[in-house]
């Protein structure tokens, strides 16, 4: 993966920005009149800022519609927090673990097609993505012989394709 | 809910002093028209109205969970 080292940030700096993420965080709630919980989490080499402990129908509605309300919450509180602290701030806000449940499906589900693509020899395309659930896809099928994928579109269509090998 | 539109944009400019929200009501639901220091513009609305798009997801979250409308104009 290419990655400018020097430009990541370090761990003191990570467990800064998601304080700082869930500071914001539960600013936002008590405005949104919505009682519930932020709370710094690292995860799988990311730092996430949980939103826990809240009634259900206010969880969904902080989730929204195919994860939209959520995707909006998580760019104000990047661009707020990288004001606060003038730096390039990459937390990633999750509602009751909605991200991971929809990152394992998502895995689950690369495996089955490129499982498929082998069978067939014939490329399958997932729905377009984002940067980060891209490469969840890429990561999840790497390990399996016989085939391969890409990136194919511009974003917002930016979608992945199984191909064989 | 006026607080969370004022807190929000306050929170993304470089002059919050130069904020202003101000609410009105039609049959639509309710409208906040945010004002801001012409050199924030850009980052209240982000690059392609990103910005603005993610503010008006969250004040209209925000909105229903009153049964009600919201809107959100940005104005210099």
């Amino acid at each position: 993966m290419a990655r400018d080292r020097d430009d990541a940030p370090t761990q003191p700096e990570l467990e800064e920005q998601a304080d700082a993420a869930a500071d914001f965080l539960e600013e936002l709630l008590a405005r949104m009149d919505i009682d519930a919980i932020a709370e710094p989490n690292p995860h799988g080499g990311h730092m996430y800022v949980d939103i826990v402990d809240g009634p259900e129908d206010d969880m969904s509605l902080l989730i929204g519609r195919h994860g939209q309300t959520l995707e909006a919450i998580q760019e104000l509180t990047r661009m707020a927090v990288g004001r606060r602290l003038d730096q390039r701030v990459r937390v990633i806000v999750d509602v009751e673990d909605y991200r991971k449940r929809r990152e394992a499906r998502l895995g689950e589900h690369a495996r089955e097609l490129a499982e498929r693509v082998r069978e067939s020899g014939r490329e399958e395309e997932l729905e377009p993505m984002n940067s980060y659930e891209r490469k969840l896809v890429h990561d999840a099928v790497a390990e399996i012989d016989g085939i391969q994928t890409e990136s194919r579109g511009v974003d917002p269509s930016r979608y992945v394709v199984i191909l064989p090998a | 809910m006026r607080d969370l539109v004022d807190f929000l944009v306050s929170e993304l400019v470089d002059d919050p002093d130069a904020v202003e929200v101000t609410e009105s009501e039609d049959d639509r639901g309710f409208r906040y028209t945010v004002h801001v220091a012409p050199d924030d513009m850009g980052k209240v609305i982000g690059k392609g109205g990103r910005t603005a798009k993610a503010i008006r997801a969250v004040v209209r979250a925000a909105a229903a969970r009153q049964d009600a409308n919201a809107y959100v104009d940005i104005v210099d």
